[in-house]
């Protein structure tokens, strides 16, 4: 967790910082003209508009923490049943020669990354319904 | 509420943008801040609204003083040049985004209630449910309007409201924006450096130029009183001939326009096109004419006098009159100004 949290952290953070940094500034002006506080600001208007660019970092940072087991290892090492990591799993499998094991679990990453992928596609079109034209 | 001023001052790093602007704005009056960009005329409005803080001076709403109320509670309705419509909120909530956020509390159907009757107001039902990009550009004006009125400011103001529309939304939105401040009665500032529309929409204009006023009246008066060459040049089309004052008369080669109260000396002679004449004979600046535009409503001359000035002038559309042909330009009203 700790180390996907450090390796993944740059791709949020690159997704949101152009929305963020487009933001025009007169919507939180307009906001406080209308008597809002700095809490409702942010949680009703500016958060709401990064969501979109939120759940996407968060879907790059997720498709990359599945195949990830370097950074993993080093930090968390590899305990059997409690720090093992699939995409290691799956190549230890590989290296035994265990095609058939290898594949199971690689197919469970797969279906694992593919529902991923339907939610935040799911959700992000449901954060921009506002984009679409009349 | 009366709105008042008193030599307000902002700098910004080391470009003082607001010279000691002192303005009275009484109760339900609907007045323009007019000047060219970087006079100052948002920055004043920017203070009025809380949104910037004045460096020196201060500003008073009725008998209360203002100058350092932070904007969510001064009380204030801006509506913003680009409208900075919330856009991913519906027209509906947009509107109700005030009364939602307000510390008096409003029930649901109340609120509701109130964004029918503001929609209704602008001239926009059933368009609630859009979005902001759902809707033209005019709508949205009318949206940023309506939202500003939901949480019953004391004083409206708006940021050059019609900058962003084509030219004829502007002007319906114009006379409709006029009607609204007449049946709300809300003392109502806007910014604007298009001087058609300060005209047209004003009680009462304040003509700002780097940071000072410098002239303020009815439309009627900064129009047929320009108190300075600045005045006269920024409101419309103007010719400046060169000429010298001599007894309250100021002359230029083959015309003379009374100057009434300006000291002997060179001077400058302000008109506008309408307000000169054109013959093939008789009194007048000798000139010749280098083009003729053809208007809907006549023809302006452009031509170019014996000392090489250029002027224009507006002629009735049946005048005969051709390029290059010779003739004399006669000024039948004009303002005379001290060169200084």
């Amino acid at each position: 967790m700790v180390a996907m949290f450090f390796t993944s952290l740059p791709f949020v953070v690159r997704t949101v910082q152009p929305v963020l940094e487009d933001l025009d500034p007169a919507l939180e002006e307009a906001a406080q003209s209308l008597g809002g506080s700095d809490g409702t600001i942010f949680l009703r208007v500016i958060l709401p508009l990064l969501t979109p660019a939120l759940l996407a970092g968060l879907s790059l940072s997720f498709a990359r923490s599945l195949g990830e087991f370097g950074a993993v290892i080093f930090i968390a090492g590899n305990r059997p049943s409690s720090t093992e990591i699939t995409a290691l799993l799956a190549f230890i499998r590989l290296e035994e020669f265990n095609y058939s094991a290898a594949a199971a679990i690689a197919s469970v990453l797969l279906f694992t990354a593919f529902v991923m992928l339907a939610v935040t596609n799911y959700l992000q079109a449901r954060a921009l319904r506002y984009m679409a034209r009349a | 509420m009366k709105i008042t001023l008193d030599q307000v001052v902002k700098t910004f790093d080391t470009f003082r943008a607001v010279h000691g602007v002192s303005l009275e704005i009484e109760s339900g009056e609907l007045v323009a801040l007019l000047g060219p960009s970087g006079s100052g005329k948002t920055t004043i409005l920017r203070m009025v609204a809380g949104l910037e803080y004045a460096d020196a001076g201060s500003i008073h709403f009725g008998d209360e003083d203002a100058t350092n109320i932070p904007v969510r509670e001064r009380g204030v309705g801006f509506v913003f040049q680009h409208y900075a419509l919330f856009p991913h909120m519906t027209v509906g909530e947009n509107v109700a985004f005030g009364m939602k956020v307000s510390k008096v509390r409003r029930s649901k159907d109340e609120i509701a209630r109130r964004v029918e009757d503001l929609l209704r107001l602008v001239r926009l039902e059933g368009l609630g449910n859009r979005f902001p990009t759902q809707i033209s550009g005019g709508q949205r004006q009318r949206v940023a309007l309506a939202r500003a009125l939901a949480v019953d400011p004391k004083v409206l103001l708006l940021d050059e409201p019609f900058g962003a529309l084509d030219a004829n939304v502007r002007r319906d939105l114009r006379r409709w924006l006029r009607e609204i401040h007449d049946e709300l009665g809300i003392t109502t500032l806007f910014v604007t450096h298009d001087q058609e529309e300060a005209l047209d929409l004003a009680d009462r204009v304040v003509i700002l130029n780097e940071g000072r006023i410098v002239q303020q009246g009815t439309p009627e008066d900064v129009c047929r009183r320009p108190g300075s060459a600045f005045v006269m040049k920024f409101l419309g089309d103007t010719n400046r001939l060169a000429g010298t004052a001599t007894g309250g008369i100021a002359r230029v080669s083959g015309a003379t326009v009374p100057a009434p109260g300006v000291g002997d000396g060179p001077v400058e002679i302000l008109a506008r096109p309408v307000d000169l004449g054109w013959a093939t004979a008789g009194d007048g600046i000798p000139a010749q004419v280098a083009r003729v535009i053809d208007q809907p409503q006549g023809r302006r001359i452009l031509a170019r006098i014996e000392t090489g000035e250029a002027v224009e002038l507006d002629v009735p559309a049946d005048m005969q009159v051709a390029a290059s042909d010779h003739g004399y330009v006669s000024i039948l009203r004009g303002n005379v100004f001290p060169v200084s």
